[in-house]
């Protein structure tokens, strides 16, 4: 895929992943879980090296919020994906985020434990963001969540329509 | 039971940073910011291996807008550079080495072929920052080099083994190379075993920065210099009798091995049986063998007693 496609499909995916990490935490006890063990004013950025897509999440006074591109100041977690050709791979779902990090492939900039926490709630999305034959591949583990296919159901009108 | 040497002190220095498998390349960009370089020169060798490295290497610079002078090793490096990349075997990474200074990152961009010495300190030399191998950006294959890459990388792994008093970090990359090696069976020039040769030889540079020649080595360098044969096939001659010397003598690190994996000589001979006939080294041993004999049985020079061993055990079998 040429470099254009790809930052087209990067930035189509990271705002779909943004907005859906943002209605998991409304919809998913274990999202919410996650979130409330990070401190309040913490954000956390996903971007591709080096002015590639990205996507921000900023937990704010109680709430996650999914921040667009260009209002996002410094974050609390970077996790950078080191080219696009790498961002491909991840967000093509051939391989895992863990896998992806083992490979060198990302680098993480900020606490190591809250990027443990972020890849949880990123593999918890994505489990209900994609077809279990597709999540199988891009999560460490796959565990259907109870009431799957109403809170995936919820979380992608919350996708579309939610402010 | 005998164990790997107790560390209350040792040496050893950490390589470079090695990236490798597809889409190893793309790591460039970031890691040469990373170190603050952005305008690097790729420094390759003037041949098709050269070329096909090169070719990789500035397209994935260009994907990220960095814009690279390309020279052949002959040339002079320009004034306006910041990090050096050498893509290729042997010599040209020798010369970025001498060129680059301290503070200036070198990468080395390799294939598998390899003479085992590029991503390890050659000669007193610095090592690179990182050593990328990447399979997309390998030429087509030519299975007589890669297996002349991987009987090299075998010996110095053998070699580094046949000291008693070797740590468990050098043994821990010796075991590495050997396991790529073993990997990458059978030899068909396939992509699977041309980045398990590749690997090998980078591991097997790294024990040889942190250990020294043995006579396997230094044998096989001096014949090859000598243009009498192939650094591969004075390797493939020599190291069935060192194997043996080494099992004969109970050797300890060879004793570990085989507690792992079963039988350690019998692994080694293993792998060695596969790489002859794609290296093509069969034909001439019994000459190799004789000639090394005559000239080095009286060497008084470096290793002599490694080396003296070693044809002692060769003249045993010929007698036999």
């Amino acid at each position: 895929m040429g470099t254009a496609a790809s930052r087209i499909y990067l930035s189509l995916l990271f705002w779909v992943t943004g907005r859906a990490v943002q209605a998991a935490w409304r919809t998913d006890r274990e999202v919410r879980r996650e979130f409330d063990r990070l401190p309040d004013l913490f954000s956390f950025r996903l971007s591709v090296y080096p002015s590639g897509p990205g996507l921000t999440i900023m937990k704010k006074e109680g709430t996650v919020r999914y921040i667009r591109q260009g209002e996002e100041g410094p974050a609390d977690l970077h996790m950078m994906i080191k080219s696009l050709s790498h961002g491909m791979s991840l967000f093509t779902f051939q391989e895992s985020t863990a896998l992806s990090a083992s490979r060198g492939r990302i680098a993480i900039y900020g606490d190591l434990s809250y990027a443990c926490s972020i890849v949880r709630v990123l593999d918890r999305v994505e489990i209900y963001l994609l077809p279990r034959v597709i999540a199988k591949r891009a999560v460490k583990r796959y565990e259907s969540p109870p009431a799957k296919h109403r809170k995936r159901f919820m979380i992608y009108l919350r996708v579309l329509f939610s402010p | 039971m005998k164990e790997l040497m107790q560390e209350k002190s040792m040496a050893f220095r950490i390589g470079p940073s090695l990236f490798s498998g597809w889409k190893a390349l793309s790591h460039i960009p970031f890691e040469l910011s990373r170190r603050r370089a952005q305008h690097p020169c790729i420094l390759h060798r003037d041949d098709e291996e050269g070329a096909y490295l090169t070719r990789a290497l500035r397209s994935c610079l260009k994907q990220e807008g960095i814009s690279a002078v390309s020279l052949t090793e002959a040339m002079e490096l320009p004034g306006e550079h910041d990090s050096i990349i050498a893509a290729g075997r042997g010599s040209v990474q020798r010369r970025a080495k001498q060129l680059a200074a301290p503070e200036i990152p070198l990468f080395s961009v390799l294939s598998d072929i390899q003479d085992c010495r590029e991503a390890g300190r050659d000669e007193g030399l610095r090592h690179p920052d990182a050593v990328f191998i990447d399979p997309a950006s390998f030429q087509p294959c030519i299975t007589k080099l890669t297996a002349d890459s991987a009987l090299t990388a075998l010996a110095v792994c053998t070699e580094a083994l046949q000291q008693d008093r070797i740590h468990s970090l050098l043994y821990s990359i010796v075991r590495t190379g050997l396991k790529f090696l073993h990997q990458g069976a059978p030899w068909d020039g396939s992509m699977e075993s041309r980045l398990c040769t590749a690997n090998a030889c980078a591991a097997a540079a790294l024990v040889r920065s942190n250990s020294p020649p043995g006579a396997v080595t230094s044998v096989s360098e001096a014949l090859h210099a000598s243009a009498f044969c192939l650094r591969s096939e004075a390797s493939a001659a020599l190291l069935p009798p060192l194997v043996q010397a080494m099992v004969n003598r109970q050797c300890s690190s060879l004793e570990i091995l085989s507690r792992e994996i079963g039988n350690g000589a019998a692994y080694i001979l293993d792998i060695l049986e596969g790489l002859r006939k794609p290296s093509g080294c069969d034909a001439r041993q019994s000459d190799i063998l004789h000639f090394a004999f005559n000239t080095f049985q009286t060497s008084k020079k470096n290793h002599a007693g490694q080396i003296l061993d070693l044809f002692s055990t060769i003249d045993e079998g010929a007698q036999s």
